[in-house]
């Protein structure tokens, strides 16, 4: 029985392990599918990070006989290849061409000219709507040449009221505000003049097509007429876009005034040479005074008064502006722009280099702009290009975004040799940014060249047949020629930056991308001493082993080898932006009430803005005060879909705070209240959509007594002001006006027979002005009573030359008490 | 007594054959029912793991949509397959909110990277949206809104 017992059990078990075996099969087969299945998974959902990682702006579209030049920049974190186009045009029916394309462009670069060639013929004169697409299905829609939504329109004329004679500068704001995220390219604005008595006569140039305007960004369009009649003709200016919508049209009118109690001149001359405090009621200036501004600064819609500015630096400190406040006033401002202008200075290095001495550098070329002559922020060395075919060509979004010089195998630039860059004494460094396309000859590509005039001497950094990059230092002694070699070819189509240092005559040390690539050391005897002129992009003025790409950011130390090992000097420089992403602000624009307190309600605030990126703005002398009007102009805006009422006790605030960057960062400063700047848009100042009454502001005058006021003469000649120049104050609720003669000028009493002491150029002279009256001098007039006015000041005078002159400027809104 | 023995040892024998027959028969099914329970199991697997994968590499652009008035409305729709796999297109559906229009398609098969353009004549408004959805075969949807211009 027990026999029996165990022969069934073996079989049983033999059995029973066939099922175990098969099931452990099904299991071990599941899992394999289950992990295949996550590997799928993960696969699909990289493809899925890398479509949202993709991303591209259009740097640039032009056309040009007939073809379309477009650039567009990978701002995304991944290549990029694009693999067709769609082309609609909308000014004909039904035509749609679709072309296939085949370019690919790396991240952080631009790929240029990609429609060229194209069996496409395009014109001005028609609309299109086009649509690149990704070999990942991303897509981008844009238009060229016109609008096809309606586009938000804001005409200005600053100002709106002037003299006979007198310029007005109208303003044209376009803003995307298209519901189709659709971007406009080659926007061109149209301004139609009509008389309505008064003549306007354009002054300066009609503004240039906007290349590109994204959703969301405003392009202004600037034109300057000059206005003439009689008093109250005026001038009306219809503006549209090129193409646009049939009735997206807006207009402006600027009426030639008179003020009632000016003397007539029979003469009126154009007199820019004298100004008062003056702007429209709301453009708010940021001034420096912090009277009554709890501690901050001032902003209100008042002109500087003088070229004696301030500037804050955000290194140190926050920029914190605060309108006045009023107990009895509403003030109603409509949705739309509030734009804010400001004008701001670049450290030109990050901190770590920030050195004074023979440690500074010596020359910095960053090709902001396309000059004969480029600018060299230290102002110690003067670059020339080259000319006519020899010229490189300025690629406006080259390299982060920014200016960088293109050279295709003939063009150079050429810098004197000075005492700052002719490597007499060592150590030195050398650095920049180079692009070296992959198409480029092979043979010797120069970026930068220097020899003395013996040619025994020799500094030269180039990219040779293979594409390495060399820096060669030859001192005169041939067996102690030093020559650092990269390891890589650099010929591939992407932006690597370079520091070639030389700690003596006869050692190098090559660093790219922030990276040692290489060292050679002799030690040894001689030394370099340069005495030719230095060429950059090709060894000599002929184009000799020229150079195939684009260049950026040259900068020289003549007595200085910078510190890696202790400073990490070449790495902050690698990462410092010089382009479009310098800086980071931070924008917080609200209403407070009348203590700066936050009122905690979302109808109060404009904006709170992070990280608002600030482009490379040069400088001179060493990140000091300028010594001409180069300031970088920055526009921010921010639009409001609801209106904003300022309630009587409250503020509005805005407060600007620098966001510094880890690694790289470049400081800034905002120059404010400075007369002296005068290309663009003037001085920092912050433009709300025109509010139904001016903002309050900091001007007050008491009626127990006469009144000062400064008048700052910026030249070019001195001038005299004469009797009865006199302050107007017109109510602001009905219109009224009082006026008060000009009483004294520096002290001296003005009469009949006595005139004003000069005004000397560039300087502010007090004057003083008799209570305001309805009638002004009449003693027996009413006084003017406390309340709000528009203040006006007519000035009759005379300059050095006996030209006379009548100028009426808005001092902007006074409290009387 | 010995013919006792000999009796008790072919019983034995006998008890025994049907004892092996009986666990051989019990095996032999369990074993078969086994089989074939994780077979069925495995193809369904196979099948639900192919289905996935798939979809899941299935992705479809739809890459321009544009209007046409000659000679009657109609709007041209063109999709590119961005995924890893060939897939086919058998539904358009276009819906303005007032009326929904299918469209079944025949000819939608589109192979990897490649572009699948179709004109629908349809009596498109410069007012009206329109919801555009895209059915494929293996059940994926893809819609986007357009409107005339």
């Amino acid at each position: 029985m027990k026999q029996r017992r165990a022969l069934t059990t073996v079989v049983g078990g033999v059995f029973f392990l066939v099922v175990i075996i098969t099931a452990a099969s099904y299991l071990t087969y599941s899992m394999n599918l289950f992990e295949n299945f996550s590997e799928e998974v993960f696969a699909v959902d990289q493809e899925r990070e890398n479509r949202k990682n993709e991303s591209f702006d259009i740097s640039k579209l032009t056309i040009e006989n007939n073809q379309i030049n477009l650039d567009i920049y990978n701002s995304g974190d991944i290549p990029i290849s694009f693999t067709r186009l769609w082309v609609e045009n909308v000014t004909g029916v039904d035509e749609v061409y679709k072309f296939n394309l085949n370019n690919t462009v790396t991240t952080g670069n631009t790929a240029k000219d990609i429609l060229q060639g194209l069996p496409f013929t395009a014109l001005n004169t028609q609309t299109y709507k086009m649509k690149l697409v990704t070999d990942r299905g991303t897509t981008k829609e844009f238009s060229v040449n016109a609008s096809t939504d309606p586009l938000f329109l804001q005409l200005f004329a600053l100002p709106e009221v002037v003299p006979t004679n007198f310029k007005s500068t109208i303003l044209l704001a376009v803003t995307n505000n298209s519901t189709q995220n659709t971007i406009y390219t080659n926007i061109q604005p149209l301004l139609n003049v009509i008389s309505l008595g008064a003549n306007a006569d354009l002054e300066g140039p009609t503004p240039e097509p906007h290349s590109v305007l994204e959703k969301g960004e405003t392009a202004i369009f600037e034109w300057t007429y000059r206005i003439s009649g009689d008093d109250e003709e005026k001038v009306r200016f219809d503006a549209s876009i090129l193409n646009g919508v049939p009735g997206n049209i807006v207009s402006k009118e600027v009426e030639v005034q008179v003020v009632e109690f000016a003397e007539e001149s029979g003469s009126s001359l154009v007199s820019n040479f004298l100004t008062t405090l003056s702007s429209p009621q709301n453009v708010l200036y940021f001034h420096k005074e912090n009277f009554d501004a709890l501690g901050e600064r001032q902003m209100w819609a008042s002109a500087p008064e003088d070229n004696v500015g301030e500037i804050i630096d955000f290194n140190s400190t926050s920029a914190v502006f605060y309108t006045n406040t009023d107990g009895n006033v509403t003030v109603n401002i409509p949705d739309g722009n509030w734009n804010t202008i400001l004008r701001y200075i670049s450290s030109p290095m990050p901190e770590s280099l920030m050195h004074s001495g023979v440690s500074s550098e010596n020359m910095s070329y960053h090709f902001e702009n396309d000059l004969d002559s480029p600018l060299d922020t230290t102002t110690n060395t003067v670059m020339t290009l080259g000319a006519g075919s020899n010229r490189p060509f300025w690629n406006a979004t080259g390299h982060q975004g920014a200016g960088a010089y293109e050279f295709s195998g003939n063009q150079f630039a050429s810098i004197a040799v000075t005492g700052d860059n002719n490597l007499n004494t060592s150590p030195a460094t050398t650095s920049g940014w180079f692009y070296a396309y992959s198409s480029g000859p092979a043979s010797d590509q120069t970026i930068y060249y220097a020899e003395s005039s013996s040619g025994a001497d020799s500094y030269k950094i180039y990219l040779n047949p293979t594409g390495h990059l060399i820096y060669e230092l030859d001192a005169g002694s041939t067996s102690q020629i030093a020559i650092c070699t990269s390891a890589v070819d650099y010929k591939d189509d992407s932006w690597h930056h370079f520091a070639a240092l030389m700690p003596g005559e006869n050692d190098c040390e090559l660093f790219v991308d922030g990276n040692l690539e290489d060292t050679d050391s002799n030690g040894g005897n001689g030394s370099i001493n340069l005495s030719d002129d230095i060429f950059v992009g090709a060894s000599d003025a002929i184009g000799t082993d020229g150079f195939n790409g684009m260049l950026d950011d040259i900068i020289h130390w003549d007595d200085y080898v910078l510190d890696e090992s202790v400073e990490q000097e070449i790495s902050d420089l690698f990462n410092t932006n010089y382009g479009e992403d310098s800086h980071f602000l931070n924008f917080d624009l609200r209403i407070v009430d009348e203590f700066g307190g936050d009122l905690g309600l979302s109808n109060k605030t404009i904006t709170q803005t992070l990280n608002f990126p600030i482009k490379y703005s040069s400088d001179f002398g060493e990140y000091a005060d300028p010594i001409s009007d180069i300031w970088g102009e920055l526009n921010f805006t921010a639009i409001t879909t609801e209106a904003r009422v300022v309630d009587p006790g409250e503020r509005l605030m805005i407060n600007m705070t620098y966001s510094p960057k880890v690694i790289g960062n470049l400081n800034m400063k905002l120059a404010i209240d400075d007369l002296d700047i005068v290309s663009g848009s003037g001085s920092s100042f912050l433009q709300p959509p025109l509010p139904d009454v001016g903002l309050p502001g900091y001007a007050t005058y008491d009626n127990s007594g006469p009144g000062t006021i400064g008048i700052f003469n910026p030249g070019p000649k001195d001038t005299w002001i004469k009797y009865q120049s006199r302050v107007i104050f017109k109510d602001e609720t009905t219109g009224a006006p009082y006026a008060a003669f000009i009483t004294t000028a520096n002290g001296t009493a003005l009469d009949p027979n006595q005139d004003s002491p000069p005004m000397f150029v560039d300087k502010t002279m007090p004057v003083e002005f008799d209570i305001p009256r309805e009638q002004p001098g009449n003693p027996a007039s009413p006084l003017i009573p406390e309340g709000r006015y528009g203040m006006y000041v007519f000035l009759d005078g005379f300059d050095a030359e006996g030209q006379i002159f009548l100028h009426t400027s808005f001092i902007g809104i006074v409290r009387v008490t | 007594m010995g013919k006792h023995t000999k009796r008790r040892a072919l019983a034995t024998i006998v008890s025994t054959g049907i004892l092996l027959s009986a666990v051989a028969i019990m095996g032999s099914m369990l074993t078969a029912w086994s089989n074939s329970i994780f077979a069925s199991e495995q193809t369904e697997l196979n099948t639900v793991y192919s289905e996935g994968v798939n979809k899941l590499n299935e992705f479809l652009v739809i890459e321009h949509v544009w209007f046409g008035n000659n000679p009657n409305k109609f709007i041209n729709l063109t999709m590119n397959n961005v995924g890893n796999n060939g897939l086919n297109v058998t539904k358009i559906t276009l819906d303005n909110s007032i009326d929904k229009t299918d469209l079944l398609i025949t000819n939608g098969g589109i192979i990897r990277d490649d572009i699948f353009s179709t004109e629908i004549t349809y009596n498109w408004t410069t007012t009206d949206p329109i919801q555009v959805t895209i059915t494929t075969e293996k059940g994926s949807i893809y819609q986007t809104y357009v409107m005339g211009p």
